[in-house]
């Protein structure tokens, strides 16, 4: 008997390993949806016209007499960075600054900055920071991210946020674009053609995340009310699918945050209030790996459960 | 002797061992969390009165620890980490089901999350409709005030026919009893079992520790013929 055949539009997200049991890093997969979105409405051609105006600005005859395939190869150069940009500020405009988190997590960004909080590598500093035509370096893209999320009214309520997540996110939007220079040309001065095409085609990227991501609502307004009473659901040990909110006139209600709203509340929570968790549990070290993973994980779990009971409250018909 | 008590004496006599009724059960709920006397249970899916008269309906949840014969004869809690390595963690989402062959055995836990107030107990009991099919989902039934987490079911199929088990099933009530005098909530809370959400093997204590505990000074294992030290 055939197989059915394989469905044109059912994408498939691989994830590795070591990923899939933490909750928050799983966040990361809104960049894939991202790269699904990408393809499936022809990003890459937009972006392209755009990279190749770019390039024949910043590179000129050399880019233009070129021989086409040669031409082709550049270009393709700056649309993929620009790819990986677009499906960045996706999952931004998609869930929130808890994709940033995840990002920074994932890749270890904290260690860029010193122990007080300064940014080891950039623009007054030795050695500035590296493009690598291959891929646009992890710092460019954590930029791009806040940027957005500076631009949506994210940065506002996520700003004072006691964590080194946020303290990269902070350098970075104070980073000047001219601190980014191409590996390849260290050695001969300040030319950084392909960064310089990157960043032209950026208002792009940010106009084609918004024509598709357009009609989503960030939940910019639910977070801001309801992140506090998530974590103190959190720092009491409680699964924060129900919760008990004091309205406007004083008077409790009911409520059950979104998927979105709890996601970024809570992975503040495992960012900044891990240590007011384990002062309510008995005979806990602060100063023990072991015991801070312990209770990370729990928060994870805490998040998981309270994600799955907003999804089934709301299918059989709770607000 | 006087015959004249405190107000707050008639309170504490009037409340004692009572079992929490639907609106007692509904205040607590409507508390905010600061509160001590606030009860959380979530997600508690009946929109429309949730409660029975003196119980709440609980949830079986989707995930299940199955015993498994362990790679010592023996489930010895002088073995470190021999209860976790003894389970088989499996997750049956909603919608989907398990079965339980006849006299067998398998932890479970609620649906729904809980809490407790800091001057209430309470206690799960099995559903009569359950209970006459002679599946038993609890033999550790007693939850301490302030206790929070789902509640780890013991499920056994005490017939002679396999039966089959489906997560999001009413499959026990919770009764919620008044205590005389409430614990208190500035105390740091047990962290051996604070807000499971599946169920979870048990920590064990090393019966050394327990034994030197009541003034014994030795003890045997299976894994030694020789006596040894509790240290006492």
């Amino acid at each position: 008997m055939d197989a059915a055949p394989f469905p044109t539009d059912l994408g498939l997200i691989g994830i590795p390993n070591s990923q899939g049991r933490a909750l928050f890093l799983n966040c990361l997969l809104a960049h894939e949806i991202g790269e699904y979105v990408y393809a499936k409405r022809d990003i890459e051609a937009i972006l392209a016209t755009n990279a190749t105006a770019a390039l024949e600005r910043h590179i000129g005859e050399k880019f233009t007499g070129a021989p086409l395939i040669l031409q082709s190869r550049m270009t393709n150069t700056v649309a993929q960075c620009a790819k990986e940009i677009f499906c960045d500020l996706f999952a931004v405009r998609l869930i929130g600054p808890c994709y940033s988190f995840a990002y920074i997590e994932l890749f270890d960004l904290p260690n860029l900055l010193s122990k007080d909080g300064t940014l080891i590598v950039g623009e007054n500093a030795k050695p500035p920071i590296l493009m690598y035509r291959a891929y646009p370096s992890h710092p460019f893209r954590v930029k791009a991210q806040a940027d957005l999320l500076k631009a949506e009214g994210w940065w506002d309520l996520i700003k004072d946020l006691d964590s080194r997540q946020c303290e990269v996110l902070r350098v970075m939007l104070e980073l000047n674009t001219d601190a980014f220079i191409e590996a390849e040309n260290r050695a001969g001065g300040e030319s950084t053609p392909f960064v310089k095409a990157l960043i032209d085609v950026l208002p792009e990227v940010k106009n084609q995340v918004g024509n598709v991501t357009n009609g989503i609502d960030p939940r910019l307004h639910e977070y801001s009310i309801l992140w506090k009473p998530i974590a103190e659901y959190l720092s009491n040990g409680i699964v924060p699918s129900t919760l008990n909110v004091a309205g406007t006139d004083g008077t409790l209600r009911e409520v059950h945050a979104t998927p979105i709203t709890l996601l970024n509340a809570s992975y503040r929570f495992y960012l900044e209030g891990v240590e007011k968790l384990m002062s309510r549990i008995k005979d806990q070290d602060l100063s023990s790996a072991q015991s801070r993973a312990t209770w990370m994980r729990r928060i994870e779990n805490w998040t998981a459960k309270a994600l799955e009971d907003v999804t089934l409250l709301r299918s059989s018909g709770h607000e | 002797m006087s015959s004249v008590t405190s107000a707050d004496e008639n309170r504490h006599r009037d409340s004692v061992h009572s079992v929490l009724s639907r609106h007692s059960i509904d205040e607590r709920r409507r508390k905010p969390i600061s509160d001590p006397k606030s009860l959380v249970i979530t997600p508690l899916m009946l929109r429309t009165d949730p409660y029975d008269y003196d119980s709440i309906d609980l949830r079986l949840g989707s995930y299940f620890l199955i015993p498994q014969s362990p790679p010592a004869p023996f489930l010895d809690p002088t073995e470190e980490n021999s209860s976790r390595h003894s389970h088989l963690k499996v997750h049956k989402p909603l919608g989907s089901y398990l079965v339980i062959p006849a006299h067998q055995t398998v932890l479970g836990a609620t649906l729904e999350f809980i809490k407790l107030p800091h001057d209430v107990s309470g206690q799960i009991l099995t559903k009569s409709s359950v209970a006459r099919t002679f599946l038993l989902i609890e033999t550790a039934p007693w939850v301490h005030p302030l206790y929070r987490g789902c509640l780890t079911l013991e499920i056994a199929n005490v017939s002679n026919t396999p039966q089959v088990l489906y997560p999001g099933f009413q499959i026990g009530q919770l009764i919620l009893i008044a205590n005389d005098r409430p614990a208190d909530e500035t105390q740091p809370l047990s962290g051996a079992y604070v807000g499971p959400i599946e169920p979870e093997s048990p920590v064990l204590k090393h019966p050394r520790d327990i034994l030197r505990e009541i003034g014994v000074d030795r003890y045997r294992s299976p894994h030694s013929p020789d006596w040894q030290s509790t240290g006492r």
